[in-house]
């Protein structure tokens, strides 16, 4: 072809054109598990302070350093939370399982350094007693390490170690407060060494299993900020998903029923406790969503995207196209069944059991459960279409649906504060419903045109995104 | 008159045929201003022209695909077209015959970045459409980036600046002959075609022979060349061809007969004709006037050259030209070494008019060819020839009809080894019969494929298109 035309080959023999792979998103989910441990926490812990016959004031003082420490440490770490997720997927991805362990300890090395300035000057503005200063920082770090080790220890899948590790530390911890609390040890002291020694096993049982799972690697223990210049949304994503399922407690820590418990602590109690047992029946769903996509969803959205990306022909890929939406509504349609189910249930049952056992647990905060509960299952279903639009690595909705979420709860909260005590729990109930309302608008409109957003919208080139945290991340490797 | 010459992967960045053709048509014309608009791979070769460029070249406007991997383009395109555009691009996409009026209203009126089309929902759903109907068992995300690949060069090349002029002149067809057909029907001006090899033909050998086309979609590709073939032919207000037996292709490939002429190539008769013979020194000295690259067969060459070897002893061969295909080249000089050949000289790039005066008699061993300069400097040289039966050799050794001046040479199936050595070993032998060879290799040369007469051919095929195109622009 000498002299006439330029070599095609010379063009495109370069691999100009790659085919971009898109990895599985693991449910991330995993984390309303010690979530739900922590709440179990904070009901053993109020059982000893009260066997410890401890005041009112003291019993307050333990619920709300617990409640303080677990709900910022694990805000905190949220911001890493779909990153590091992602992150993982790809390495597993990848085959590059080394570059696992790196990041883990990156992620908490990063954490820790910020985390524990910003606890320490908030901690000592708020003049609390020393001893509970140390016990409540301390269960603080062990917050942010546990929540960013749930990530690694949900790609490892072993769901029964996870939920023995959890019950075993648990157990030793309450056993301890227990013991100190008998021998006359000061409660709250006891009680707070007994849930951080608690939290201490929890961890001890995860670096083992992790280390036993992942090789201990090599590379960059950074490489994982790359992630964030890649996909820029998902940092927001955790954060305002996190921030908003807790924004109306913090709002109502500033309402008139708030009580100020010690320096910066706030409670409002007949709020909180409504909203922690509300919280717990969404249990049904966090559990339902691991199984149902694992089992009924993975394999219909692995055979399409395998097809779209591999040898199948047009046909097959609609086939495959069908069969994967037909399993997303209808796993969708059973998980808000039962959610429903289990509302109703808690709507109808287990206010008026709570009140018969007591705990705290008063009459007129029925009426807040109920409608709490009715949010906390909005949200549940809303959240669970949120990750369908992870795993369709369609972020900018996914952050989307959390902003509105977000935005709601907050502005929602505080427009019902100027009712009754009674309409208290209708702002989440509001936002939950857009969230909820949201994101299905956005996963119906994009799966309607997905193999135009996963194939056609690839670029014509495929170019390494060179942002800030690339740039960071190659000057700390030299 | 400016005239515009649409020049893709050749002069004024390689040397070669049609290279040198190009710079000597346009010295040739002193009078008329030109605008060379080229076609590259890589934006590495901008501005490195391996030619002086005449005088009378007014501008260069450079093109390189490369450059299309960094195009900034708007990543959400909301593009929609008419029932007239989505036929006309369906229509493209399926190598069949789109009406090209309306692409080009489309590519410069809709959007100037054509390239933004492949990341459009249309694209995706056209490609559906030619999926269900041509490839309903090919991998769908194959014949995706085979489309792209496929069509990124011309979506791109629409979409740059078309330079304006009085006449475009295109000597190829693909996407040369595309933006040239383009260009005459966006400002309205003749468009002649001066084909030298068969682009579409030589395209087609490359994609067979190719590992990187998916061989499922070789037929597909191929055909984009046939497409782009038909609309340069069917835009032309001339087409011409080297010799009578590619003038017959083009037609074959869908060009109106009538357009159709024949026009050797050209050459600077007395500068050849002035070599004086090769002063005797018991040695016979063979010279291949080639690049390195595949399609010359240099390999067939050194095989047979070993074979002669063993006959004649004062035997040398001369591989002149410069090296194309590098890979290529390493493999010559292993084949070299492992037939331990003796007397077989690379000087590379030389002068080939002095390197002749040490030259007995030459050899072309191309599986394809036009007509081939090599040939006719040799003959003007007043050398014989060997040659395989490729493009117009035998033309050029034999005469065509109505030439009776003889036989300045052989002529050899191609890739034929037996052949090659019996021709070579019989010019070796007839060492008294090279003078008179030479001669008539002069006579033709001079008769049919001097310069000025070729030029004014080539004037006087100006003057048909210019003619045509006024007709056509009257009616």
């Amino acid at each position: 072809m000498a002299g006439i035309g330029f070599e095609l080959k010379k063009l495109f023999s370069k691999k100009g054109i790659i085919l971009k792979v898109r990895a599985n998103i693991y449910a991330s989910l995993v984390v309303a598990g010690p979530m739900i441990m922590g709440v179990l926490l904070l009901l053993g812990a109020q059982l000893i302070a009260r066997f410890g016959e401890a005041s009112l004031h003291q019993q307050d003082l333990v619920a709300i350093i617990i409640t303080y420490s677990l709900l910022f440490s694990l805000l905190l770490s949220s911001i890493f939370l779909f990153v590091l997720s992602r992150f993982i997927a790809d390495m597993l991805y990848m085959d590059a399982v080394e570059r696992i362990l790196p990041s883990m300890y990156g992620a908490l090395s990063l954490l820790l350094t910020v985390g524990s300035v910003s606890w320490a000057i908030f901690l000592y503005f708020c003049r609390i007693d020393f001893i509970y200063s140390m016990l409540c920082f301390i269960l603080f770090c062990e917050g942010l390490v546990v929540w960013i080790q749930i990530n690694y220890i949900a790609a490892v899948k072993e769901y029964r170690s996870i939920v023995a590790g959890f019950f075993f530390g648990l157990f030793t911890g309450l056993l301890i407060a227990f013991l100190l609390t008998y021998l006359k040890y000061d409660v709250v002291a006891s009680v707070l060494f007994g849930v951080c020694i608690a939290y201490g096993v929890i961890i001890i049982v995860f670096t083992d299993l992790l280390h036993r799972f992942f090789p201990m690697g090599s590379g960059s223990p950074l490489k994982f900020l790359q992630w964030i210049d890649e996909y820029p949304q998902l940092p927001f994503v955790g954060f305002f998903s996190t921030l908003a399922l807790f924004a109306h407690l913090m709002i109502m820590w500033s309402s008139p029923l708030s009580q100020q418990v010690e320096g910066l602590f706030y409670q409002a109690p007949p709020h909180d406790i409504a909203a922690l047992v509300a919280f717990l029946t969404i249990l049904i769903t966090s559990v339902n969503f691991v199984t149902s996509v694992e089992v009924n969803f993975y394999p219909t959205y692995r055979r399409y995207f395998s097809l779209l990306n591999g040898d199948g022909s047009l046909s097959n890929i609609e086939k495959a196209y069908e069969g994967m939406m037909a399993t997303l509504k209808q796993e969708l349609f059973y998980l808000a069944i039962q959610q429903a189910l289990v509302t109703l249930f808690a709507i109808v049952m287990i206010s008026e059991v709570l009140v018969y056992i007591g705990l705290g647990f008063t009459s007129n905060m029925v009426g807040m459960f109920r409608v709490l509960c009715v949010g906390y299952a909005l949200f549940a279903i809303g959240n669970s279409i949120m990750l369908f639009l992870l795993y369709f690595a369609n972020n900018s909705d996914a952050l989307l649906a959390t902003l509105a979420l977000l935005v709601c709860n907050i502005v929602g909260t505080w427009v019902s504060l100027s009712f009754p005590a009674e309409f208290y729990g209708f702002g989440f109930v509001f936002a939950s419903a857009i969230f909820y309302l949201v994101a299905l608008q956005r996963l119906y409109a994009y799966t309607k045109r997905l193999d135009y957003f996963i194939l056609t919208k690839q670029p014509v080139f495929f170019i390494q995104k060179q942002g800030w945290f690339t740039r960071l991340v190659e000057k700390l490797d030299n | 008159m400016k005239i515009c010459f649409v020049l893709e992967g050749n002069y004024p960045y390689v040397r070669g045929g049609v290279s040198t053709w190009v710079d000597e048509f346009i010295r040739s014309w002193p009078e008329n201003e030109f605008v060379l608009w080229t076609i590259s791979d890589l934006e590495s070769n901008r501005g490195q022209f391996v030619y002086t460029l005449p005088d009378n070249v007014d501008s260069v406007v450079e093109n390189f695909l490369g450059s299309s991997f960094n195009l900034r383009i708007n990543k959400n395109p909301n593009l929609k077209f008419t029932p007239d555009e989505q036929k006309a691009i369906s229509q493209l996409v399926r190598c069949g015959d789109p009406d090209w009026g309306v692409l080009l209203n489309l590519f410069h009126l809709h959007s100037n970045k054509p390239v933004e089309f492949f990341l459009s929902e249309e694209f995706l759903n056209i490609l559906k459409d030619l999926a269900r109907e041509q490839f309903p068992f090919a991998s769908f995300s194959d014949l995706f980036w085979t489309v792209r690949s496929m069509f990124l060069p011309l979506f791109f090349l629409v979409g740059q600046p078309m330079p304006e002029a009085d006449m475009y002149h295109s000597p190829s067809t693909g996407y040369a002959g595309v933006l040239a057909a383009l260009a005459s029907l966006k400002y309205k001006k003749p468009f002649v075609l001066t084909e030298h090899g068969i682009y579409t033909r030589e395209r087609e050998e490359e994609i067979l022979r190719s590992d990187w086309v998916i061989s499922y979609f070789k037929d597909y590709w191929i055909s984009m060349y046939g497409m782009f073939a038909r609309f340069a032919y069917q835009r032309a207000n001339r087409v011409t061809s080297l010799y009578q037996r590619a003038s017959l292709i083009q037609q074959e490939l869908g060009c109106p007969q009538e357009k159709c002429d024949v026009v050797g190539n050209g050459l600077d008769f007395d500068s050849f004709s002035s070599i004086p013979e090769k002063v005797k020194d018991g040695w016979v000295d063979i010279a291949a006037i080639v690049r390195f690259a595949p399609i010359k067969d240099i390999k067939t060459m050194l095989y047979s050259f070993s074979r002669l070897k063993q006959e004649y002893d004062k035997v040398r061969l001369h591989i002149v030209g410069g090296v194309d295909d590098e890979e290529y080249y390493q493999e010559c000089l292993d084949l070299i070494d492992f037939l331990n050949l003796q007397d077989v000289f690379i000087p590379g790039s030389v002068n080939v008019r002095t390197y002749l005066e040490k030259i007995d008699f030459t050899v072309l061993t191309s599986i394809s060819e036009g007509q081939p300069f090599a040939v006719l400097e040799s003959m003007a040289a007043g050398r014989p020839v060997v040659a395989t039966d490729v493009g117009c050799c035998r033309e050029l050794i034999e005469g065509q009809v109505g030439d009776d001046f003889g036989r300045t040479g052989i002529c050899v199936p191609p890739m034929n080894q037996a052949s090659l050595v019996q021709a070579l070993s019989e010019i070796c032998r007839n060492q008294e019969s090279w003078k008179a060879m030479g001669e008539i290799g002069r006579k033709r040369i001079k008769t049919y494929y001097e310069i000025s007469t070729v030029m004014g051919i080539y004037q006087e095929v100006y003057k048909k298109a210019v003619a045509t195109w006024q007709e056509s622009v009257l009616n």
